[in-house]
């Protein structure tokens, strides 16, 4: 069943690259490799917009199928015909680097972490194999909604649900799991598995790759180090939620604006727009994501064209938008985070106390998330991290500067919509901070890490005599 | 060369503690239960039979638990956690807390059925499962 699991995910996987080669047709090798995890993630966003309209008009009809596979054809179509009027020429391109010696014993050390914690995500998914608490209250609940009565799945969305349930909560993870199991005509929870564990994997390979583009395989080998020897970001991947989902757009759109100021393609904005789009899909945070984007895209570019900027974005996010705008004004029930009422929400905003205990516990989960759990290292990963930075600290070329501005608003304007969310929720505040802060944390994470990693020095020159210039050290490593 | 040698230093911090953190979570995943053991799954067979005897897979059920009986001691994580996995095994079929609806289920520990017995004169009709579980059909307004 995981063998057939998997293939039935592989056309949303071969859509998302493909579209991801269509508006961006680079063919470097580190390209298509990255392309490959962004389309990844992307293809599984755009699978379950797709499976949304296709209910919207033939619930019932158990087509998809036919949906799918058309759709796919038509991609493969038209990066062909691309393909060939770009000619052959331009795959005189492709070059495999040569990798150092210590190049290869880090990315060696790499995979020897990269595969037991993979093992770790199968042990995790095997002894909870309908994800945790949130999986089962949210998302596998609402694909069975859809997936057993699909003739009347509106029906999932009724304002008679207990609010416990969060029927407003976006649908990418529940789309997926329910055509998924439309297609194998069964609802085995193999689907919701193998869904988490491609996101995380897609998470990881994305920033490894991101990073062996943007630096150096060195570097991209301490990322994956980092990324995948945290053990609270392994064991969300096989909990069946969509806080990895949601880190894997908000790295995706960070690193798209990275490949924008880099290749200046208007394809790599309107992705990142996309990107954006299907995070708030993903989950209600993402929506803040959408705002953090477009302001992004203003402050980044604003000295490069920013009118067309800000249109390239428009034209990815119009899509899933518009379809998250359409679900939260006409199908979901209201959010809770709203149902205290403005007066209410006016009288916590102004409650000085609930500041101070929101900025406690950010400040107690900086020091803290992400620990080793090593006794003589009593600190998180985000402390660990600043130190790498400062030491291998580098100047960022003008030409990137506008990807890192776009994505420090990104992060800055997310980072305040935590707190806003936070500062107004109708719980109570100590138990909603202690129940998700860790996973807010992981949602920007990655992102954290593709920042930190891309605007310092590769960590080759670590090796280099103290005579050896940054210049040289840059050039080595991109060789 | 300071800076050389705390960057080494740094990344081989980073090396160790990854591989240690990486191996020490694979230890750990054998503190969540045996993979043979699924809880969920076990919560859905013990509903199959209440199932089967609902007259509709579509609509809604009210339910109640050792919480709505008044003066019945309850663990209130359980008794909510329990109150999620019936909705979700009964989906498509929508729970509402209470016994308002035609047909409601009872999740009850044996002293919280007798004491709720006390109050039900004669306005359900009662098929007892395995369990603890009651499936309650309203007869009387």
């Amino acid at each position: 069943m995981t063998a057939l699991t998997i293939l039935v995910f592989l056309p949303p996987i071969l859509t998302g690259a493909l579209l991801t080669h269509l508006l961006w047709p680079d063919r470097q090798l580190g390209s298509l490799v990255l392309k490959a995890f962004l389309g990844a993630g992307i293809g599984l966003g755009l699978w379950s917009l797709l499976y949304f309209l296709f209910l919207l008009v033939f619930a019932g009809k158990g087509w998809f199928i036919v949906v799918e596979l058309a759709f796919l054809l038509a991609l493969c179509a038209a990066v062909i015909l691309q393909e060939r009027k770009r000619g052959s020429g331009a795959a005189s391109h492709v070059t495999a680097p040569r990798p150092t010696r210590f190049q290869l014993m880090l990315l060696g050390l790499g995979c020897i972490v990269f595969l037991v914690s993979l093992v770790s995500t199968a042990s995790y998914l095997l002894r909870r194999r309908q994800g945790d608490w949130d999986a089962w209250m949210m998302y596998n609940r609402a694909a069975r909604f859809v997936y057993r009565d699909q003739a009347n799945w509106l029906q999932s969305f009724s304002p008679q649900m207990d609010p416990l349930f969060h029927a407003d909560y976006p649908l990418l993870l529940a789309m997926n799991i329910a055509s998924g199991w439309e297609t194998l005509g069964t609802d085995t929870p193999h689907v919701p598995m193998v869904q988490s564990a491609f996101f995380a994997v897609a998470c990881l390979g994305l920033l490894v790759t991101a990073l062996a583009s943007a630096k150096s395989l060195g570097q991209a080998s301490v990322g994956l180090l980092l990324l995948w020897g945290t053990p609270v970001f392994v064991n969300e991947g096989a909990r069946e939620m969509a806080d990895i989902p949601l880190a894997f757009f908000i790295l995706a759109t960070a690193i798209l604006f990275y490949l924008f100021a880099v290749h200046k393609k208007p394809g790599l904005m309107v992705l990142a727009g996309l990107s954006a789009g299907l995070a708030a899909w993903t989950k209600n945070e993402g929506s803040v994501l959408v705002i953090g984007t477009i302001l992004g895209a203003i402050l980044g570019f604003r000295k490069a064209r920013p009118a067309r900027s800000l249109l390239w974005v428009a034209a990815g996010l119009a899509l899933p938008l518009a379809i998250v705008l359409y679900f939260k004004l006409a199908l979901a029930p209201p959010s809770d985070v709203l149902s205290g009422g403005p007066a209410r929400s006016l009288q916590d905003v102004l409650t000085l106390s609930r500041h101070l205990e929101i900025l406690l516990s950010s400040s107690q989960e900086v020091v803290s998330f992400g620990s080793w759990g090593i006794p003589f290292l009593p600190v998180g990963i985000i402390p660990i991290l600043l130190v790498l930075y400062i030491l291998f600290r580098s100047r960022i070329p003008g030409s990137q500067r506008p990807a890192y501005v776009a994505s420090c608003t990104m992060l800055g304007v997310q980072a305040l919509g935590y707190y806003g969310i936070y500062l107004i929720t109708p719980y109570e505040l100590a138990w909603h901070l202690s129940y998700s802060i860790t996973r807010v944390f992981l949602q920007i994470y990655p992102l954290l890490l593709f920042l930190a990693l891309s605007a310092s020095l590769p960590v080759e020159s670590a090796l280099e005599s103290i005579t050896a210039g940054a210049h040289g050290v840059e050039h080595a490593a991109s060789n | 060369m300071i800076i050389r040698w705390l960057q080494r230093g740094a990344l081989m911090l980073v090396v160790l503690a990854s591989l240690y953190a990486s191996l020490q979570n694979l230890v750990s995943t054998r503190d969540l239960g045996s993979i043979s053991d699924d809880p969920v799954a076990n919560w859905e067979k013990r509903f199959e039979t209440l199932k089967r005897q609902l007259p509709f897979t579509r609509g809604l059920v009210g339910y109640i638990s050792d919480s709505s009986v008044p003066g019945i001691n309850f663990n209130a994580p359980n008794d909510e956690g329990e109150y999620v996995l019936t909705q979700y095994v009964l989906a498509p079929i929508i729970i509402i807390k209470g016994t308002n609806q035609e047909w409601n289920v009872g999740n009850l520990s044996g002293p919280a059925y007798a004491a709720w017995s006390k109050s039900n004169h004669g306005e359900f009709d009662v098929m007892p499962f395995r369990d603890g579980l009651y499936l309650l059909h309203r007869i009387a307004p």
